[in-house]
């Protein structure tokens, strides 16, 4: 558009200002009133503090300075260590450092016992808790204990380890990620498997070896006795007779003593090779679990709004007020109303 | 504030305005001055905040007109005939722009008059008006160029 519509106007504009036929006495009679006025007001401009804007900014600093020194986020992680349950089979599961620093790393075989520890932040525990418990059963687990109240939960449980990892994902589908904190720990079980291996093989070769001696005892005295009968039949002395009658009694009991000497070894030893056994199996079983706990806990609104805008909302809250209230303070005037 | 001062430079700008809006000179002496006591007994009260004192003081005015309007129950109809035209060199310019102003509606008009003759800015008009400053900026662009048409 050119600018002489603007021009135009402009000159219109400049044209239609005039000053009214009585302007001299109009504002002196202006002026006088407001003399007036001043004298029996103190009329003064006013400064317009924005009183509101102000209490708001104090407000938010006061909750600044509370929240620092006690800010503790109900969001941050806490570090939970999975507890030994009451139930768990394998008494070497939790086996010292020291022991795992001496495993070979030519063996790389992996025998990993998962343990899972989840925190949940809700507004209904008794539902989530029976949400868990069906989630647990429906992966082919087993709930070991629980414990429900309006505002906590607990629940420990075990799941197959095969199906952890749905199971898993099952449960962090239950609420959003900001609302559930999750440990899961694993340790690798091989050097009680190693342990057990070697138990296993050094009982087998006692038995062997017992067995063995004692196969050699039979035999050998299977000799002597033979010998010892075919003197006998041969001698004519009887004194000679006698003697060796008492040589083959005192070699029948030896034997018996040996023979039964061995047999209570091999029999211990078969008594430590099946409990071996049994604890390998036990190891076994345990690998194929996985042992976990969930804990439930109410949350408040208050607490839901800290999740989702920080621990300063109600800071910001208020600094966002004290600003609203001073814009409004600053475009506020005292405008004629029709 | 100078009430002396102000009276200087606002009285002409707002007595042309009353006039170009009341097309009675009698009447807008009346309106002027109630409009000036007016603001003057709610001097106390106001805050040189946003708009200032001489936009406060031109929406007093329209403030005026309109009870003026609704106890005669009637709104004066824009009359060139009626209307005083100044005169001297620009005379010509004025006819003219008084003749575009005819054609354009009320609304145009008012935002004409109040940049042109009141000499406000876009932000104290759009605090008069109680609209945004963008949409005086757009009201103004268009209500020129619908003049423009009409040159």
């Amino acid at each position: 558009m050119s600018n002489n519509i603007h021009d135009l106007f402009s000159r219109w504009g400049r044209s239609q200002c005039e000053t009214p036929v009585n302007d001299a006495a109009l504002k002196a009679e202006m002026l006088k009133r407001s003399d007036r006025l001043i004298k029996t007001s103190g009329l003064t401009a006013k400064t317009g503090t924005p009183w509101l804007s102000i209490a708001f900014a104090a407000i938010a600093v006061i909750m600044l300075i509370i929240k620092l020194p006690t800010d503790n986020y109900v969001g941050a992680p806490v570090s939970v260590v999975p507890q030994a349950e009451p139930g768990n089979r394998g008494e070497s599961v939790n086996l010292g450092k020291s022991i795992l620093d001496g495993v070979a790393i030519t063996d790389t075989r992996e025998f990993s016992k998962i343990g899972y520890h989840a925190e949940i932040k809700t507004r209904n525990v008794n539902d989530m808790a029976t949400r868990v418990q069906t989630i647990v059963h429906g992966f082919d687990g087993r709930i070991d204990s629980s414990s429900v109240t309006q505002k906590n939960g607990y629940l420990s449980f075990v799941v197959p380890a095969k199906q952890f990892d749905a199971f898993r994902s099952q449960i962090q589908g239950l609420v959003g990620d900001r609302f559930i904190i999750e440990t899961t720990s694993s340790q690798n079980l091989l050097p009680q498997k190693q342990y057990l291996e070697n138990q296993y093989e050094e009982i087998t070769k006692q038995i062997r070896d017992l067995k063995s001696s004692r196969s050699q005892l039979i035999a050998s005295h299977q000799r002597l006795v033979a010998s010892l009968q075919e003197q006998i039949d041969a001698s004519i002395d009887e004194q000679e007779k006698a003697q060796l009658r008492i040589q083959l009694a005192n070699e029948n009991t030896a034997y018996s003593r040996k023979l039964g000497a061995y047999n209570v070894d091999i029999k211990n030893y078969e008594t430590n090779l099946n409990h071996v056994k049994k604890e390998d199996r036990n190891l076994v079983d345990n690998v194929a679990t996985v042992n976990g706990t969930i804990s439930i806990q109410w949350m408040s609104v208050w607490k839901v709004l800290d999740f989702y805008l920080g621990s300063y909302w109600l800071v910001i809250l208020f600094a966002l007020a004290a600003i609203g209230a001073y814009i409004h303070n600053r475009q506020q005037m005292v405008w004629p109303i029709d | 504030m100078d009430l002396h001062k102000e009276w200087d430079a606002v009285t002409p700008k707002l007595f042309g305005y009353l006039v170009n809006i009341l097309h009675d000179k009698a009447l807008a002496e009346d309106i002027l001055q109630t409009t000036w006591l007016k603001a003057i007994e709610a001097l106390p009260r106001f805050t040189a905040r946003g708009a200032g004192f001489r936009a406060w003081l031109f929406a007093i005015a329209r403030n005026e007109c309109k009870q003026c309007w609704r106890k005669t129950n009637r709104e004066i109809v824009f009359d060139t005939q009626e209307h005083d035209i100044a005169v001297g060199s620009s005379a010509e310019a004025s006819i003219l722009a008084e003749q575009i102003l005819t054609k354009l509606p009320e609304d145009d008009r008012e935002l004409l008059r109040l940049r042109y003759i009141a000499d406000l800015s876009m932000s104290e008009i759009a605090a008069i008006l109680n609209i945004n400053f963008i949409a005086v900026r757009v009201r103004v662009h268009r209500a020129l160029k619908r003049a423009q048409a009409y040159v």
